[in-house]
């Protein structure tokens, strides 16, 4: 009896005028989603290698002298995501590179740089098309499933027959998603022959586990909205009725929550910007320097006093006293400020982790922000490839400074008299042994891992309004 | 007879349900709107007070733009700071506070919501207008008294858009009221003059598909069939013509990314000045080809990509609704116009500094900047999507008529 009710529904819908509309929506936007985000991809691509080409030959011809002088900046890129392509993420935000230097790392342009110029137009990636498009599709499909059928008087003659509800209720769940599914399989099969043929590396690594992933949750995220609709369906009388209230629900969803729960985060959790910040740190770092100048022109003023002219010679009785104090000095202002430094990031850090964290379970509220975290994460354009890079960032100057940037001591002092001189110990570097930037690349378990909340999110909103259906539809008047 | 159909119209929508639901859920998105960008604003005005350069600093940045709560449009490039120095100006991000959690998501503008939102409230306005009055058999009975079929449709045009207009200016008013009592929220009369432009451009756009509605309403039967034709034509004008001239353009103009021409500056630079250590008696030809060089570069990168927006820009506005959000943010000053005009206004910054030699001795005059006037707005480009947005309106509104006076009303 199921199998009836769904080859009717399914049917139905495919002779219906609407058929052929979403089928055409669906194959002109999937592809042309996917052609425009190759194309940008590509670009982006191409100006990474030819950045980290000039990159690694700038630092084959480093220098100690360089180092000596303060002047070198190591680039680290981060390689564009290729499945980028699917949903763009955070991928346009993301620094193109960080510059790494003796006193930190700073952040390089985005990687949207000035060609965003062109996308005024706002982005038009698969996932957004999902979201917006086709989760509006699904719920219009869905509308006028049960209380289309009351007007037009066939539920009523329908049930006349040995036929339970929650028969009725799954086969119009199952063929009317199946009918929507068809046109949207069709499209994204043919978006990836676009792909195929632009040249796009869909068959590297696990891309295609990952992209079948991307398929399967965007099909599972438009049942929800189906089965939303079915829900709506069955609780109003009239068609346009469940047409208004469904479109409420979907403003709500893709609108109102995400953008709302960001604000409520931030009114909850306040946290200081990131330019606060650092401005915090760079006040810190002067006033620490600034006190290790002083104290190691005084201790050197208070040796060398009254020494003779040999007494800056290596084995000079000041020098052996001079040495290990200097260096004492200097690792004690290191560790306070790596201690100081570290603490004011650290909370920084736990702050602003508290007010994403409220703000991501907040939006989770809708399936549209559940399905767009979830599948970023598994492109590798979202939260947990931006925290991979912030760690690879921060390994990368830890490496740096052990293997370059400490090879070369500078040695500030301010003398009394107000006057300031500056020594140097270099040790010799091997350019070609310089540790090279990589970011640890998220897996799908990780994502999948990271992302069970959202998971649990679109199942609730699968289940939840699929219950109400089926209670609402039990006492659903059918005349 | 016309006062008595607009009278109808607007009793009947008042009457309607769906009038308040979607009124409650237009003046929701407006008021979050807003709020979430009033508090976006702010959050950029704090920042700016962090980064604003010193007197004698050769910075160029722009305070944020209070227009920007409601057409963001390029404002975070425009918010940049530009660096000038002797091999060029480097642009920094003007925050770097941006919370870019939900970048997701667009930006929930108010020019946004009108190209996205209201445009589909107008299409549910007008999506059933004719459809199912003869449904309900309505039509028949109204048509069988003395009055045209012409001034029928313009009377249900015109009572919906005053159903449409009313609420929506209301409800503006008071989201503007509500952000005015955040004292830091601050705009200029021209600021009004040109919020009022917007809001008018905006209550032609959404007249536009409130035409389209009523066309679409005239040629179909149901009122079902209607509204998923209205359905997949406001996809197709609202997300995917804006963004396939885009497409066309970058295929046909190729242009160099902006990191690929730094690189090639960078590589003139350093020949040159390697140049002048083995080739010391020429040193200012060789600074003198250095700069001729690095300014045709230049030139040439800018004229490329001013040749690729006009043509992405010609080719999108097939849209209406690309036309809409290019005029609207030209008007609030944070358009692709205004963008390309700083640009080049920072170049000018960076060559009078470096000419009279202000740069190195840290005397460099302070940046300033006058955002293009409306005049001019209007001459490139504001009043040919106006007229344009008009033309579609007539256009719909004839098919319309034409297709209402061969209605079957039974």
């Amino acid at each position: 009896m199921l199998k009836t009710i769904i080859r009717k529904e399914t049917l139905e819908t495919i002779l219906s005028y609407r058929f052929p509309l979403f089928t055409l929506i669906c194959l002109l936007l999937i592809p042309l989603g996917l052609f425009v985000n190759q194309a940008d991809y590509g670009k982006r691509l191409r100006d990474y290698q030819e950045q980290t080409r000039l990159a690694d030959e700038a630092a084959k011809s480093l220098k100690i002298q360089d180092v000596m002088a303060g002047t070198v900046a190591i680039k680290g890129f981060r390689r564009p995501s290729p499945l980028s392509v699917f949903t763009q993420g955070f991928e346009n935000t993301f620094p193109a590179y960080y510059e790494f230097t003796q006193d930190g790392f700073t952040a390089g342009e985005s990687s949207g740089g000035s060609d965003s110029i062109l996308s005024a137009q706002g982005k038009v990636d698969f996932v957004f098309l999902v979201q917006m498009v086709v989760s509006l599709i699904a719920l219009l499909f869905a509308s006028d499933m049960i209380s289309g059928e009351k007007e037009a008087g066939t539920l009523r003659a329908m049930l006349s027959n040995p036929l339970p509800r929650d028969a009725l209720l799954a086969g119009k769940a199952g063929g009317g998603f199946l009918a929507l599914w068809i046109p949207f399989l069709l499209s994204f099969l043919v978006g990836l022959a676009v792909l195929l043929f632009a040249g796009f590396p869909l068959f590297g690594g696990d891309g295609v586990v990952r992209i079948t992933t991307v398929f399967l949750v965007s099909s599972l995220f438009v049942l929800t909205y189906f089965v939303i609709g079915l829900a709506v369906s069955s609780t109003t009388a009239k068609a346009r009725t469940s047409l208004v209230a469904i479109l409420i629900l979907w403003t709500a969803f893709q609108l109102i929550i995400p953008k709302m729960s960001d604000m409520a985060a931030r009114l909850i959790h306040p946290v200081r910007t990131d330019t606060e910040v650092s401005l915090q740190k760079s006040i810190l770092v002067r006033t620490l320097d600034m006190e290790q100048a002083r104290e190691l022109g005084r201790e050197y003023d208070r040796i060398y006093a009254n020494a003779p002219e040999s007494a800056q010679e290596d084995n000079s009785p000041e020098r052996k006293r001079w040495d290990p104090l200097r260096d004492g000095i200097q690792q004690r202002y290191r560790e306070r400020k790596s201690r100081e430094l570290g603490a004011i990031d650290e909370t920084f850090f736990q702050e602003r982790r508290r007010q994403t964290n409220l703000a991501l379970n907040l939006s989770l509220i809708s399936p549209s922000a559940a399905f767009a975290r979830l599948i970023s994460d598994v492109c590798g354009t979202g939260e947990l490839e931006r925290s991979r890079y912030a760690a690879a960032v921060r390994s990368h100057q830890n490496a740096l400074d052990a293997e370059l940037f400490n090879k070369v001591k500078r040695t500030v002092m301010l003398h009394d008299g107000g006057h300031m001189s500056v020594g140097f110990t270099a040790m010799p570097v091997d350019a070609s042994k310089l540790p090279k930037f990589s970011i640890a690349p998220v897996t799908l378990a990780e994502a999948f891992k990271a992302n069970g909340r959202s998971l649990v999110s679109l199942f609730l909103w699968l289940i939840v309004p699929y219950a109400f259906a089926y209670v609402k539809f039990l006492r659903y008047d059918v005349r | 007879m016309l006062g008595i159909l607009v009278r109808k119209e607007i009793a009947d929508n008042l009457l309607s349900y769906k009038f308040f639901v979607v009124i409650l859920l237009s003046a929701v998105l407006i008021f979050t709107s807003l709020f979430v960008m009033g508090r976006d604003y702010k959050s950029r005005v704090a920042d700016y007070q962090l980064i604003k350069p010193k007197p004698d600093q050769a910075i160029a940045v722009l305070p944020p733009n209070p227009l920007s709560v409601f057409a963001k449009g390029l404002e975070d490039s425009l918010a940049r700071s530009y660096e000038p120095s002797v091999i060029g100006i480097e642009a920094r991000t003007g925050r770097s506070s941006a919370n870019t959690v939900f970048d997701f998501f667009p930006a929930p503008d108010f020019v946004y919501i009108v190209k996205v939102v209201l445009s589909l409230v107008a299409l549910l306005f007008g999506f059933d207008r004719i459809s199912r009055e003869r449904e309900a058999g309505t039509l028949k009975l109204t048509l069988a008294n003395p009055v045209s079929r012409g001034a029928l449709l313009f009377g249900k045009w015109l009572g919906n858009l005053f159903s449409l207009a009313v609420p929506f200016f209301l409800i503006t008013g008071i989201g503007l009221a509500i952000l005015h009592l955040d004292p830091s929220f601050r705009m200029t009369p021209s600021g009004y003059g040109r919020l009022a432009l917007i809001l008018l451009l905006s209550l032609f756009y959404m007249a536009l598909f409130l035409s389209l509605g009523l066309f679409v309403s005239a040629v179909t039967r149901r009122s079902a069939t209607s509204l998923v034709v209205l359905l997949l034509l406001w996809a197709l004008m609202v997300f995917v013509l804006p963004n396939t001239g885009t497409l066309l353009a970058r295929q046909i103009v190729e242009v160099p990314s902006s990191r690929a021409v730094m690189e090639k500056r960078n590589q003139i630079w350093t020949r040159e000045v390697l140049k002048t250590f083995s080739d010391r008696g020429n040193r200012t030809s060789h600074f003198q080809t250095m700069n001729e060089e690095i300014k045709r570069l230049e030139e040439d990168y800018r004229n490329r990509v001013d040749r690729q927006v006009r043509l992405a820009k010609a080719l999108n506005r097939i849209s209406p609704a690309a036309g809409f959000v290019y005029t609207a943010t030209e008007m609030a000053g944070t358009g692709i116009g205004e963008d390309s005009r700083l640009k080049r206004e920072v170049v000018r910054y960076r060559d009078q500094v470096l000419q009279t030699g202000t740069l190195e001795n840290n005397m460099a005059p302070a940046f300033s900047y006058k955002y293009r006037p409306l005049g001019e707005v209007m001459a490139e480009g504001g009043l040919f999507d106006i007229a344009w947005l008009l033309v579609f309106n007539v256009f719909f509104f004839a098919a319309g008529f034409v297709r209402f006076l061969r209605y079957d009303a039974r």
